[in-house]
């Protein structure tokens, strides 16, 4: 579905991620784990195509993307989830999930199925994106990139600043979204209990290089948490 | 009274001139940081084209419809300062954003080079237009008098501002618009094409200014500098009003009209220039961000 292969990114003129290959196979879910300020925003902020990456390959369903400006990749059926989830603030939630039909030309009707996985956004449709608590921007976040029913769905730390309740709707979300609509998911987080309960594979970042791979199964928690801390 | 009531009403239509103008300036600087220093020679543009319209009509046309060169020139002069924006978006601003001091080098440069082209085609005398005859004369109410074309200019004004506020809020590409205002990267991973949307913006913004020429136009001869006349009270009034609002530029361009036209009618024009840019900056001392502030992630950064 998703295969990154030996790609570097920058900011500017600095190097942040050097020759970085992982992938994400049809249907599955896979974490991308790893300490403060290694990369692993940046990874996803590559695959969208908002840092500059002049080098390696982005194969998204077969097609090499890593030339194409953002919007086309999205198009192709990508949805993302930012860390600190970027709702627009002067926009109605109504509109902050309207704005999830642009890749399909800003027409159409946003699938049911997602306020059945996010039942509160509905009460909050006139309010102001910004006035919202953290944990419902993360939901209306997540809501916003699954409107046009994308192929591959890419979260930056979904439960960061969550409290223990909203964590597990979320979490209960991403697996349905996995299930119902076989949706493949990218997940980055720090949180690695939630990593270890809801995916089926997982890459450990160091440096903007990954030092680590297993399916979740077969993977040691003790034995990643001492990669995460060292 | 009836000096108040006037210049009231020439302070309005004064004000909607100006709103026509300023409204391009604030959304492109609020969409794209970028202080187009062109802008007045647009409105200038307009008005040359209400002229050729005018020409044209009167050379070969039957003068039976004369009198619709106005409605002509009004699509026509929009039409060639869309064109003209867009161009100047994709071949000179696009190449310019996040540097703000050559975007405003370069915009100064094509003003110069505007208006040079203009005293080159049209000579350095100014041109006039007659005013269509339905636009002669005015109502009378009591011992006040309102001419047709001042009327006439608000009217379209209000027109105006009428489609900008569809487009913005009721359209798809206002709400791609907005979205690009508030978080451009984001709006980006939304599937939108912000190069598209800034270009657009742009020339839109170009073709409102090409309209308020067709209005300046009516109301006194036109030469090079016609534009640069207007723009001044228009850079104030989007400064006053806050970027990114509609209703602040409104505010600020009705402020900066009848502040204008009041000052002008008890003292002298240059005077008035004066007094008025006094008032703005007494008032950015007070508030520098304007009447209206949006708060947004992308301005606060
Ligand atoms: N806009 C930027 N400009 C320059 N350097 C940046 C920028 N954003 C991030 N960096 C640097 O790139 C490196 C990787 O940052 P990144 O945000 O990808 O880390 P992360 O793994 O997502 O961390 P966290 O877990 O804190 O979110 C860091 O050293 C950071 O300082
Ligand atoms: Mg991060």
């Amino acid at each position: 579905m998703l295969k990154v292969n030996g790609m570097s990114s920058y900011y500017g003129e600095s190097m942040v991620i050097d020759d970085l290959s992982f992938e994400v196979p049809k249907g599955k879910i896979v974490g991308l784990i790893g300490r403060n300020g290694v990369g692993k925003s940046t990874t996803l902020k590559s695959i969208m195509g908002i840092v500059k990456t002049p080098s390696g390959s982005v194969m998204f369903d077969g097609e090499e993307i890593i030339k194409k400006p953002s919007y086309e990749r999205v198009r192709l059926g990508i949805g993302y989830v930012p860390q600190g989830r970027d709702i627009f603030p002067q926009m109605t939630v109504q509109e902050n999930i309207e704005l999830g039909l642009q890749p399909l030309g800003g027409k159409g009707k946003i699938p049911d199925y997602i306020f059945d996985l996010f039942p509160i956004l509905p009460k909050f449709a006139k309010r102001k994106g910004g006035d919202l608590s953290g944990g419902q921007q993360q939901q209306l976040a997540i809501a916003r990139a699954l409107v046009a029913e994308p192929k591959i769905l890419i979260l930056d730390e979904p439960t960061e600043g969550i409290q223990p309740s909203i964590i597990q709707n979320i979490g209960a979300a991403i697996k349905k979204i996995n299930e119902w609509k076989g949706i493949s998911i990218l997940l980055v987080e720090q949180y690695l209990d939630f990593v270890m309960e809801h995916t089926d594979s997982l890459y450990v970042m160091e440096k903007g290089s990954i030092i680590y791979q297993n399916t979740t199964s077969d993977a040691d928690k003790t034995e990643v948490q001492k990669l995460m801390t060292d | 009274m009836v000096q108040f009531i006037n210049s009231l009403f020439n302070g309005i239509s004064l004000s909607s001139i100006i709103l026509l103008t300023s409204l391009g300036l604030a959304i492109t600087f609020g969409l794209m940081r970028v202080i187009n220093m062109a802008h007045g020679e647009f409105l200038m543009i307009g008005a040359y084209m209400t002229y050729v319209v005018q020409q044209f009509f009167i050379h070969y046309l039957p003068e039976s419809v004369g009198d619709l060169y106005y409605i002509a020139a009004i699509p026509f002069a929009f039409g060639v300062t869309y064109l003209l924006g867009s161009l100047l978006e994709r071949f000179v601003i696009s190449h310019l954003y996040g540097r703000e001091i050559d975007s405003l080098l370069a915009t100064w440069g094509i003003s110069l080079i505007l208006q040079q082209a203009a005293r080159n085609i049209f000579g350095t005398q100014g041109v006039n237009v007659t005013a269509p005859s339905f636009l002669n004369g005015g109502v009378t109410i009591g011992k006040c008098t309102f001419s047709w074309n001042r009327l006439f200019i608000i009217l379209m004004v209000a027109v105006c501002m009428f489609f900008i506020w569809i487009i913005m809020y009721r359209s798809n590409f206002g709400k791609q618009m907005r979205a690009v205002m508030q978080n451009r990267t984001m709006a980006q991973c939304m599937g939108i094409n912000s190069r598209k949307v800034d270009n657009i913006t742009f020339s839109i913004g170009s073709g409102l200014a090409g309209i308020a020429g067709c209005s300046v136009a009516l109301l006194g001869s036109i030469d090079s500098t016609v534009g640069q006349n207007y723009i001044v009270n228009s850079f104030m009034a989007v400064v006053l009003g806050g970027v990114g609002k509609l209703l602040g530029t409104v505010l600020g361009s009705t402020i900066i009209g009848s502040a204008s036209i009041f000052t002008e009618n008890y003292t002298s024009s240059t005077i008035a220039k004066a007094i008025v840019l006094l008032i703005v900056i007494l008032f950015l001392q007070k508030r520098p961000q304007g009447l209206f502030v949006i708060k947004s992630r992308s301005l606060d950064e």
